[in-house]
């Protein structure tokens, strides 16, 4: 029903789509000054997770093991936006952020990682993809989508690196973040040097 | 802390970059592991309960 060749493509283009998601986040975050607080930042986490399911079927071709990865991945991301989404639906109990066309960041997460979880389901419906690994070709060679899939998501996920480590320092994140942890710490310490002098 | 998992995760796919696969399960799976444990810490938080 599906060629390994076409097989990649998807998957190549479902990676552009899950970095798409995690830049617009990064966007969000730095334009509005929209700081991810914890369960955000697990959920980003379950993204770049789902995006090494992905990466797999890139490399080594299309195999059920790596969508079984992607769907635990997003089993957990979901877990993390789910819970975001009991926390604040009781009425009056507030919310986490602005919405986005009328929904919550962590209401639109959840139902992406529903949809990752669906689309893999689907994959692994259509045998014809998995061919002999004896005779599947591995690597990128010749792949240029599938390059620049990749080098999109390792970009996004080591900018998500630095940023939940500027925000959250070398401790735990605290729940409601005001800013950027490591940023005002050095900020205060220059301050403080500026002041003994 | 979180920003550790995303440094594993992108190790991984370094490392799948350069095809080795067995390094970067194993990468994958430590994240992972971490992955739930930041998840139960921080879905059980008492201040994130506090509503």
């Amino acid at each position: 029903m599906i060629s390994p060749d076409l097989s990649r493509t998807l998957n190549a283009l479902a990676l552009l789509v899950i970095s798409g998601i995690l830049t617009a986040a990064f966007i969000d975050q730095i334009a509005n000054f929209d700081l991810p607080c914890p369960l955000c930042l697990l959920q980003r986490v379950g993204f770049v997770a789902v995006g090494f399911g992905l990466c797999l079927n890139l490399v080594y071709g299309p195999r059920p093991q790596h969508y079984g990865i992607m769907i635990v991945s997003a089993i957990i991301g979901g877990s993390a936006s789910v819970r975001q989404i009991l926390l604040h639906i009781v009425p009056g109990t507030g919310s986490y952020g602005e919405p986005f066309l009328g929904l919550h960041f962590y209401t639109w997460a959840a139902l992406a990682f529903f949809c990752i979880t669906l689309g893999a389901a689907v994959m692994l419906s259509l045998e014809r993809q998995v061919s002999d690994p004896a005779r599947t070709p591995v690597g990128l060679a010749g792949r240029p989508l599938a390059k620049l899939a990749i080098a999109v998501i390792l970009l996004v996920s080591a900018g998500n690196a630095v940023s939940a480590l500027l925000e959250c320092g070398p401790g735990v994140c605290a729940d409601n973040p005001t800013g950027y942890e490591l940023l005002d710490e050095a900020e205060e310490e220059v301050d403080r040097m500026e002041q003994a002098q | 802390m979180i920003a550790l998992l995303f440094v594993l995760l992108t190790l991984s796919k370094v490392l799948l970059l350069f095809q080795r696969s067995m390094p970067a399960y194993l990468v994958f799976g430590v994240a992972m592991l971490l992955n739930v444990y930041w998840l139960n810490f921080h879905i059980t938080n008492a201040l994130a309960l506090n509503l």
